[in-house]
């Protein structure tokens, strides 16, 4: 007994447990607990204690105990049929043990956790296995049950006032439900309710009518069971099944809202007991709730779906389970694949609780439903939704700390990356090449939104390189150059960090390509820089030489020669493997910078690889010939600038050696003769231009190669050779200035070797060629003058009257050269006037030879007397002396002509004196025009033939003018100088005079010291004409014609030589 | 002769007529100068005063010095430290000697080395500017002349000679200036005197100058009957010219 009671306590512990589990098959597994309390091993066994229970009522008289025994002889029996015994009466009773009578069966899986959905399980089917019991009996007939019940019976009629009967009656209608007869059954619950209202056993028997009154659809009787069980509180046994039941019975009366009340009630009732809906220990009571949840889905999808949820809530208060809710009916639509419902029951939830923990999976869940109901525009718009609210810069964050939420971050990546790759894709699509602006601009954003927000994942760098390609594809050159840049050096090393730094030089080109004038700088430099950083950064990628040349290259274009220059060295020094072409681009830009940077040398080494990676009949030798010849050039230049001539000289000969060809060789040749003529190298100098001459036939250079061997030859000494050349200057040239020049030189050359036959022939050819400048022309023929003079007086003459006329035909052109050249010609002509009438004698026939002078008088006076028009005051001078001098001539051959040889001593006397008095006055006049002439020293004129007149004037008039200098001593002694006279007393000896000198007499050939006795007397001409240059008067020549007057007295001729000597006596 | 070659050949071409020109220039300047202040500037008078005050011959003198001769003597030494060799010396003799000879090439050679070991000296610049003067060669004369009188203010001999160049040279006004700045200095070397008499006389007409210096002159060369006359001739003329002027007031 005592056993049995245990075991008893012990189902009841157990149903308990399930009960507080929640599980809402608690009856049905009441066969599977029995099960284990079966094994449990009972001394005895059933089978003796019945035997025991037997004998007592056979044996025993009946008694107080007979009912008892009876009661128990009825369990045991049902016991052994049914394998369970009634429990003992106790507060939470057996009520529970028995399961609904309509229960026909249990689902033996759990439904899966919420959101719970059992794949494939109908509305119908869930009604059916939620609400059906299982079946309590297989409605096999048992002996013992029917004993029992016999039993039972038995003692209800035999003990009515048998205080246990309330128990009996309990186990009477349980042994009618195993029998299957459920209306003897609920006969004997409702006998129950009736006589034993307080019976321990009552609620679950109002239980168990409510449950057979739903099973039968009597929803009205078995709502007001399950009422009054809930009513009975919280804390009965059969509060959650009841109103978990009483919930389905408005259900299924189509109360739904009723209904929710209920299981709401139910779950906040749940949630008041500490249920943690994430908590997993007990699967039974969290398919219960589960199912619950279920239940609450299909009533709201009755309704209006989420709507009506929503309405719910607010009505009602929210819940802190709410989103379960959402959740299952969202399920609960996807099951039936209402995709739409589905996501609007996740929406409702999100939109109302934007920065609920559950959120993001929601909104993660909507995106699955979309996929799931094939509808890709709506899978797009929310992963955007998505994206937008869960952007790691979203306020969403801003509540929760993104480290705790993994799988929302890496649901976020992986809609970033999807958005990108979705309108990445779409943009490369002609089918959608309309839009291809909006899908690259949203294809951006949300590549750009990743790495916003994911900067620095493993993946980050892909992404980054995508979003490149994207920019590249849409041909933003700078931006994709920059997110390669980015991609390839601002994140750790990854597989494609070189193809990225690669990339972006090659989106910089492209850029170039599309550069605009302005831009194109810039853009070079970008790209350099970029180029510079991958190669430096990733040395081993394949193009990196080729994109080191394109930058030096481009260095170069960017006339940033130093650092191009850096660039290509270090290509070289870095690369020495890499491809021909390239060393080449590399040497060729080691070239051209260090030309552009003066580092001539060193951009002749560069030209000198770049040459030898060109093969021998490439055309493109040629250029870098050129580029080669050039530098030699330049430092042949840079020599020159610092005076360095021999170096200059050895560097333009270089050029020829080693870039024959090239076509500044020309210019090479001639400046080494430049050189050269500094160094004054003469013969290396000529040995250079006669090669220029061989070498460059034609050249335009040519001419100044004659000028310069010209030049050459003079310095040389070698005259000859030298005229020759500039004779030929003469002939290259078309300058008219470089011919006369040449000519003029060349003449002069010749007369220096002596050539004067050709000297004369060139200044002839010149004189001929250049008539203007007039004055050159006259200095010219002044020199043709000079070669005649000696040796042919006829041409020297003419010469000078063409001198003189072209002169005076020169106009504008005249100038006080050509004045003075044509003055001092007409000078000679004149004097050629003078010396035929000096040569006529008067001799006899007196007559005739005194009208010839006169005559050669007049012409001489007339040529003299122009002279003064040249203004020229040596000329002027000469004309005045030479006046003076046809007077004094005159004077002098009168007195000095030939007498008369018939005349008798007194006739002859008269004769003389009467020649005196004629020739006096031309004496006169003599001195008067040489006085005139010194007058010019008053006007600052002072020449020779002033001098000439002084001396004339010293013989004339010595008294006045026979007045020598002293002339200086020569200082005998080194060391200084003594002078001493004795000092003048009243008579002392007069000293040794000093010697005086005259230029006046120091040349006695000069003049005609002639001394007659007495002089003619004539009329004195103007003493002004010679001064001023006039002709002279005829009366003086007129009146000294040989009039001898022999009855004229002698005292007129004596009186007007006394007062000569009055003047200044000879001595 | 550096020139770049490209124009050597013009510019030896040029600086041949440029020559020629430029001889011709001086050929038509020489001919048509207007006289440069032929009627001078200020005459410093003879300054016997200043002449008299001529210091003393220092015992050891550094500088040329002057000792004037009193008595029965009128005249002047001039004492010039001559610290050169032997060898200069012989040039010096030579040289001299040579001048004597006429062989002036020679002697201005050798006179220029005794220069230039004694540039100090005046005697072989004297001599040598006579040299150069005979050789027609004024313009290397007159440097010579110009350190002697720089050497020696107003050195008679050197005074002489260069008033005379420049006389040659027509340039009065000058040789005017250097007679009477040597006669303020050295009164008693009449031949400068005379010179300088005969220089207003001839050249400079100005004879009031030239009477004034004949007269000096012929007080100290009183038997100098020649310049009686010429001072005659010229009180007559300039006595003529008054009258002249008298009757033409």
């Amino acid at each position: 007994m005592k056993r049995t009671r245990f075991l008893l306590m012990a189902l009841f512990a157990l149903l308990a447990a399930c009960q507080s589990g929640g599980g809402r098959e608690t009856i049905a597994q009441l066969k599977d607990v029995k099960v284990e309390i079966k094994e449990v091993p009972i001394e005895g066994g059933l089978e003796k204690a019945m035997e025991g229970y037997q004998h007592f009522l056979d044996e025993t008289p009946e008694s107080a105990l007979t009912p008892a025994a009876i009661r128990r002889l009825a369990d045991l029996k049902i016991e052994k049929e049914y394998g369970y015994v009634a429990a003992p009466a106790g507060k939470a009773g057996r009520e529970a043990v028995l399961p609904a009578p309509e229960r026909a069966e249990v689902a033996s899986s759990a439904a899966p956790a919420a959101p719970s959905r059992a794949p494939g399980e109908s509305d119908a089917d869930f009604e059916k296995r939620t609400l059906k019991a299982k079946e309590g009996h297989d409605g096999e007939e048992r002996a013992g049950a029917r004993e029992a019940i016999a039993l039972y019976r038995k003692l209800l009629d035999k003990y009515p006032h048998y205080q246990g009967n309330d128990q009996v009656l309990y186990q009477m209608s349980r042994a009618y439900e195993e029998l299957g007869e459920t209306e003897e059954a609920m006969a004997v619950m409702q006998r129950m309710v009736k006589d034993y209202p307080g019976s321990r056993y009552m609620n679950e028997v109002q239980f168990r009518r409510a449950e057979y009154f739903f099973t039968h659809r009597q929803y009205i009787e078995a709502e007001g069971v399950y009422k009054g069980l809930v009513e009975a509180g919280p804390e009965t046994s059969f509060y959650e099944l009841a109103l978990y039941k009483l919930g389905w019975t408005f259900y299924k009366q189509e109360l739904y809202e009723e209904g929710l009340d209920r299981f709401i009630a139910l779950l906040d009732h749940k949630v008041s007991t500490g249920y943690d809906f994430a908590a997993t220990g007990d699967d039974l009571e969290r398919k219960r709730v589960d199912d619950t949840f279920r239940v609450i889905s299909q009533s709201f999808s009755y309704l209006h779906g989420a709507a009506s949820a929503v309405e719910y809530f607010e009505k009602n208060g929210k819940r802190g389970y709410e989103d379960r809710v959402y959740s299952n009916l969202g399920e609960f639509y996807y099951e039936k694949r209402r995709y739409s419902d589905a996501a609007a029951s996740y929406n409702a939830f999100v939109s109302r609780n934007p920065f609920h923990r559950a959120s993001p999976q929601f909104s993660m869940r909507v995106i699955e439903i979309h996929i799931a109901g094939g509808f890709p525009t709506l899978v797009i718009e929310a992963k955007k939704e998505f994206a937008r609210n869960y952007g790691l810069k979203s306020e969403y964050w801003k509540h929760f700390e993104p480290a705790s939420r993994p799988e929302v971050l890496g649901f976020l990546k992986t809609n970033f990356t999807d958005l990108a790759h979705h309108y990445h894709a779409l943009y490369q699509a002609p089918e959608h090449a309309k839009e291809k602006e909006e899908n690259f601009k949203e294809a951006l954003q949300w590549y750009g939104d990743f790495l916003d927000s994911f900067p620095k994942e493993a993946e980050s760098a892909s992404i980054n390189y995508q979003m490149a390609d994207l920019l590249m594809e849409n041909r933003s050159f700078a931006r994709a150059a920059k997110e390669y840049e980015r991609t390839a050096y601002d994140y750790p090393r990854y597989e494609k960090s070189s193809a990225a730094g690669y990339a972006a030089v090659f989106a910089y080109r492209e850029q170039l390509r599309e550069a605009t004038a302005e831009e194109k700088d810039q853009v070079k430099r970008e790209a350099v820089k970029s180029s510079l950083r991958f190669a430096e950064v990733f040395p081993e990628h394949e193009k990196a030489a080729i994109v080191l040349g394109a930058a030096a290259d481009d260095l170069y274009e960017l006339k940033e020669y130093e650092e191009g220059l850096t660039v290509a060295r270090k290509l070289i020094a870095t690369f020495p493997a890499a491809d021909k072409e390239v060393l080449k681009s590399a040497w060729i830009v080691v070239g051209h910078s260090c030309y552009e940077l003066k580092r001539y040398p060193e951009a002749e080494a560069g030209y000198q690889q770049v040459l030898s990676l060109i093969p021998a009949e490439d055309k493109a030798r040629e250029g870098f010939t050129d580029n080669l010849a050039a530098s030699i050039y330049k430092q042949g230049e840079e020599a020159n600038a610092t005076g360095n001539y021999r170096a200059a000289a050895d560097h333009f000969l270089r050029v020829g050696r080693m870039a024959a060809g090239s076509k500044i060789r020309v210019n090479a040749e001639y400046d080494a003769t430049v050189a050269l003529i500094q160094l004054k190298a003469w013969k290396e100098a000529t040995a250079v231009l006669t090669g220029f001459r061989e070498l460059f036939p034609g050249h335009e250079l040519q001419p100044e190669v004659t000028r310069k061997l010209a030049f050459v030859y003079r310095e040389d000494g070698r005259l000859a050779e030298a005229a020759g050349e500039y004779e030929r200057v003469e002939r290259e040239f078309k300058d008219d200035e470089v011919r006369r020049e040449a000519l003029m030189l060349a003449a002069d050359l010749h007369q220096q070797s002596g050539n004067k036959k050709q000297a004369l022939a060139v200044y002839r050819r010149y004189v001929g060629y250049f008539p203007e400048p007039v004055e050159v022309n006259l200095e010219m023929r002044d020199k043709i003058c000079a070669f005649v003079k000696d040796e042919d007086r006829a041409a020297y003459l003419e010469e000078l009257k063409t001198i003189i006329a072209i002169d005076a035909a020169a106009g504008d052109k005249r100038t006080p050269r050509t004045r003075y050249l044509a003055g001092r010609g007409a000078l000679v002509l004149a004097e050629g006037d003078y010396e035929r009438f000096a040569e006529v004698k008067l001799v006899q026939p007196f007559e005739e030879k005194l009208r010839r002078k006169k005559e050669l008088m007049k012409v001489a006076m007339q040529s003299f007397g122009k002279l003064p028009e040249y203004e020229v005051g040596e000329v002027t001078a000469a004309a005045t002396f030479y006046l003076a001098e046809i007077y004094g001539e005159f004077s002098k051959s009168l007195t000095g002509s030939q007498r008369p040889d018939d005349l008798n001593p007194q006739e002859l006397q008269e004769y003389e004196m009467a020649l005196e008095e004629q020739a006096f006055p031309f004496e006169e006049k003599a001195i008067s025009v040489h006085e005139k002439n010194m007058e010019l020293i008053s006007v600052g004129i002072y020449n020779d033939w002033v001098d000439k007149s002084l001396g004339r004037l010293a013989k004339l008039l010595p008294a006045r003018y026979d007045k020598p200098e002293a002339a200086t001593d020569i200082v005998a002694s080194l060391d200084g100088f003594g002078y001493e006279i004795a000092t003048p007393v009243a008579a002392p000896p007069a000293p040794a005079p000093a010697q005086v000198v005259s230029d006046a007499v120091a040349q006695p050939g000069e003049g005609a010291p002639a001394a007659p006795a007495e002089k003619a007397e004539a009329a004195p001409a103007e003493a002004d004409a010679a001064a001023k240059a006039s002709a002279p008067e005829e009366k003086p020549v007129q009146e000294a014609a040989p009039a001898p007057a022999k009855k004229k007295t002698t005292a007129t001729s004596k009186g007007k030589k006394a007062k000569r000597r009055a003047k200044g006596e000879k001595k | 002769m550096k020139r770049q070659p490209e124009t050597c050949s013009r510019a030896a071409i040029a600086s041949s007529t440029g020559r020629l020109l430029l001889g011709a220039a001086l050929l038509a300047l020489a001919g048509c100068v207007t006289g440069g202040g032929v009627k001078g500037a200020g005459v410093e008078k003879p300054a016997a005063a200043a002449a008299a005050a001529a210091p003393a011959p220092a015992a050891v003198p550094a500088t040329p010095s002057v000792i004037r001769l009193s008595g029965e003597k009128t005249g002047f030494v001039i004492s010039e430290p001559a610290p050169v060799g032997s060898e200069a010396r012989r040039d010096f003799e030579k040289g001299t000697a040579l001048l004597k000879d006429g062989e002036y090439q020679k002697s201005a050679e050798l006179l220029e080395k005794v220069i230039a070991a004694a540039p100090s000296l005046t005697a072989p610049r004297i001599n040598a500017a006579k040299a150069y003067a005979a050789l027609k060669k004024p313009e290397l004369a007159e440097p010579h002349l110009k350190a002697a009188l720089q050497a020696v203010p107003g050195h008679p001999a050197a005074s002489n000679e260069y008033a005379l160049q420049l006389r040659k040279a027509g340039r009065f006004a000058e040789a005017r200036q250097v007679y009477e700045k040597s006669l303020a200095l050295f009164p008693e070397y009449h031949p400068v005197e005379r010179n300088l008499a005969i220089l207003c006389d001839l050249y400079l007409k100005d004879f009031s100058c030239a009477q004034a210096h004949y007269e000096a002159y012929s007080k100290a060369m009183p038997d100098d009957k020649q310049v009686k006359l010429w001072i005659a001739d010229l009180q007559g003329r300039t006595g003529h010219l008054a009258m002249h002027k008298e009757a033409g007031q």
